[in-house]
């Protein structure tokens, strides 16, 4: 199905779509070999329809988790999902994700553990490894895959208790992922592993997505916000086809950026039957110029 | 007050409003003032730093630009604006632009 959509993309000359697709046939098929690792495991003992109810089940769970998470497009929801499919599907005890804040990556959000306990280092260093988070954050920057823009391993610290990966998508780290368990003995596997990396990769594509709604949504904002000082500035021109006897006035306005920094106007005093007429131009264009042309609107009309 | 008294004070008078804005924004106005009695077609103007309107002669096919220049608005509270007086007559056409356009 993938593959027919991205026919029809690549036809339609879509390329942001076609790659989207792309990504998704890459993704599909880490998870079938996945899923071919785990069937060799089941194979012994159990039968064979058995074995594909269970194949079937846990398929289609992993891909419901996929779609959820493609379809949020709020943060908070994205990082309350992601860090719930974390923290159930590893057993870890605490869970966290850190998003960049420019140069530096802060806790965002947490499960198992309260953002305020984050802050106090006493506590923090008996439940997180700090160093290791701190390690694997300094070989991230400097790794070739992120130069490549090729999809980062999860590392997991000395004692097999703690496992982070990074949210990256084509080169850009947006957070990371920690998970934590108090238990010394208490091991992530590497299947489960593989899958938070895949998981990871869709959040990095949603964060990506929610961004770029965003930008949309603040574009349209503005471009509304434009108009309607389009529209005020519109208001300081003079109605057409106003009646002067003995004369015809015409005029044409054209704004060469979004907002004009020139004006005209004419009025008729029938007292001494005289035709007062203004055109002018504020120097430079922008929005400061557009408010100079309602103070000259001003001041010829009081007069 | 005659026309071009009239027409002097709504330049100075623009020209303070524009001088009070500009100490804070820094902008200068370019501006043509205009006045026309329809009656006697007698009209007079002040050119502003604006590009000069183009008076169209009906009879004589031919265009005369109005030269005069004052100050932009904006610039100065001493400017000084000069006012030029013509006769306009039945048919005649005056053009005002806002810019040259290539």
């Amino acid at each position: 199905m993938i593959q027919r959509a991205k026919a029809y993309f690549l036809e339609k000359g879509n390329v942001f779509l076609t790659q989207k697709c792309d990504e998704s046939i890459r993704m599909a098929k880490i998870f079938d070999s996945n899923t071919e690792k785990k069937s060799k495991k089941i194979n012994s003992g159990l039968s064979l329809k058995k074995k594909n109810s269970y194949l079937n089940k846990e398929s289609s769970l992993l891909l419901n988790r996929f779609l959820n998470l493609s379809a949020i497009t709020q943060l908070d929801n994205l990082m309350d999902a992601t860090l719930q499919e974390f923290y159930t599907l590893s057993q870890s005890e605490h869970a966290i994700v850190y998003l960049s804040h420019g140069s530096i990556f802060k806790a965002y959000n947490e499960t198992g553990l309260h953002l305020d306990d984050l802050q106090n280092s006493e506590h923090l260093k008996n439940t997180v490894d700090t160093d290791f988070i701190h390690d694997y954050m300094q070989s991230v920057k400097t790794s070739p895959e992120v130069q490549n823009g090729s999809d980062l391993k999860a590392a997991k610290n000395n004692s097999n208790s703690a496992l982070i990966f990074a949210i990256a998508h084509k080169g850009h780290i947006s957070g990371y992922f920690y998970l934590g368990h108090n238990s010394k003995n208490h091991e992530f596997d590497s299947d489960t592993t593989e899958i938070f990396g895949l998981l990871s990769a869709q959040v990095a594509i949603s964060l990506h997505n929610i961004s770029m709604i965003k930008n949309v949504q603040e574009k349209a904002e503005f471009n509304s916000e434009w108009k309607a000082i389009q529209a005020a500035q519109e208001s300081l021109l003079p109605l057409r086809n106003q009646k002067i006897p003995q004369m015809a006035i015409a005029y044409r306005y054209y704004s060469a950026s979004k907002t004009g920094r020139d004006w005209v106007t004419y009025y008729y005093n029938s007292r001494c039957d005289t035709v007062y007429l203004c055109v002018g131009k504020v120097t430079r264009h922008g929005f400061p110029s557009a408010l100079i042309t309602g103070v000259v609107c001003g001041a010829v009309f009081f007069l | 007050m005659t026309a071009e008294d009239h027409l002097v004070l709504i330049a100075r008078s623009t020209n303070l409003a524009i001088l009070k804005t500009s100490v804070r924004s820094g902008k200068h106005v370019t501006m043509s003032f205009i006045s026309i009695n329809t009656k006697t077609g007698l009209a007079c103007f002040i050119n502003a730093g604006h590009i000069p309107p183009l008076w169209v002669h009906n009879d004589l096919k031919k265009t005369t630009s109005l030269m005069r220049q004052s100050n932009r608005l904006g610039y100065s509270e001493d400017s000084q604006f000069n006012v030029k007086s013509f006769q306009m007559l039945p048919g005649d056409s005056l053009c005002v632009f806002f810019r040259r356009t290539n």
